[in-house]
């Protein structure tokens, strides 16, 4: 596990990584309700790294080749940007509590840990997160039952 | 009745080259979950588990994302892959609602299970999910899907 990172807004697209039970910092929350108000800026958004470049590439491959057993030539962009988000929160949060908003631009972490989601959620106004957050705990853990 | 289909998730995989395992698929179901009346949160999405007799939800997850559980506790034996052990419960329910049918607000027995760590993603479980839906687990790509669908039709 990583050293605690909940995001401060002074590194604004930085969610890099959980750790042990701690309320978030007022910084991180005003991030939050920032970013929930509407205020999205550019870097707060997850970069496509080449790591996630690289997954992505790998699954649209798979995907092409699945496609290309039923006749079916092209990808659509759908599928494209469902596994690059998928690999975006993948990368960037693996093994953390995520809370994120995402639009037409990309993914965007409002805050990250178990329990700083849950102050998140009890101090900001219902009417900031209600319907907009979702929330994840990136794993490729295989599962045998 | 109103039906919807949610795209199978599946990564390559290569954690042995001499090995069986080639690709990590999960039925991956994003939903929201009612907090409060007309309050809805994201919790991490939950995976159908037809091996899963109950849906079930870790306590801590949910305490987590506001999400309400009664304050009564019984303990049961809960066999899982690691064996039987004893488990400490609250029987409650879950209002959810999936993000293809948006007016539909589905309740659903949970367990919610003191045990189970947050990072355990909550499962639907069979109890009272056939109920609800009658569920299609479909492999064949097909347009949007190049890994195969659920299909989740209504039955209520």
């Amino acid at each position: 596990m990583s050293e605690p990172a909940t995001p401060a807004s002074a590194v604004p697209a930085g969610p890099t990584a959980n750790g042990p039970a701690h309320p978030p910092t007022d910084a991180a929350l005003a991030r939050a309700a920032r970013i929930l108000s509407g205020d999205v800026r550019p870097d707060d958004y997850l970069p496509i790294t080449p790591e996630v470049r690289r997954l992505t590439d790998r699954e649209l491959e798979y995907a092409r080749s699945r496609y290309a057993t039923v006749g079916i030539t092209e990808l659509e962009p759908e599928v494209e940007r469902r596994q690059l988000r998928q690999n975006l929160l993948l990368v960037h949060c693996k093994h953390q509590h995520v809370a994120y908003i995402e639009d037409d631009t990309g993914i965007v972490v409002v805050i990250t840990g178990l329990d700083e989601i849950g102050e998140l959620l009890r101090k900001l106004p219902a009417e900031l997160w209600s319907e907009r957050i979702a929330t994840d705990y990136p794993d490729d853990s295989i599962w045998l039952l | 009745m109103p039906s919807f289909t949610v795209p199978i998730s599946v990564r390559p995989a290569d954690p042995d080259p001499s090995g069986p395992i080639r690709r990590l698929v999960s039925a991956r179901v994003p939903v929201q979950v009612e907090v409060a009346p007309g309050r809805f949160v994201g919790p991490p999405p939950f995976v159908l588990d037809t091996g899963a007799t109950y849906t079930t939800m870790s306590t801590t997850l949910a305490r987590s994302r506001g999400i309400p559980f009664p304050t009564g506790t019984s303990r049961v034996a809960i066999t899982t892959a690691a064996g039987i052990r004893g488990g400490l419960v609250r029987d409650g329910e879950l209002r959810v609602r999936f993000l293809q049918l948006p007016d539909r607000v589905f309740r659903l027995y949970c367990v919610f299970a003191e045990d189970v760590p947050p990072s355990v993603p909550p499962v639907f479980g069979l109890n009272d999910f056939l109920d609800v839906f009658r569920v299609t687990l479909d492999g064949a790509p097909r347009l949007g899907a190049p890994f195969g669908s659920i299909l989740f039709e209504t039955l209520i």
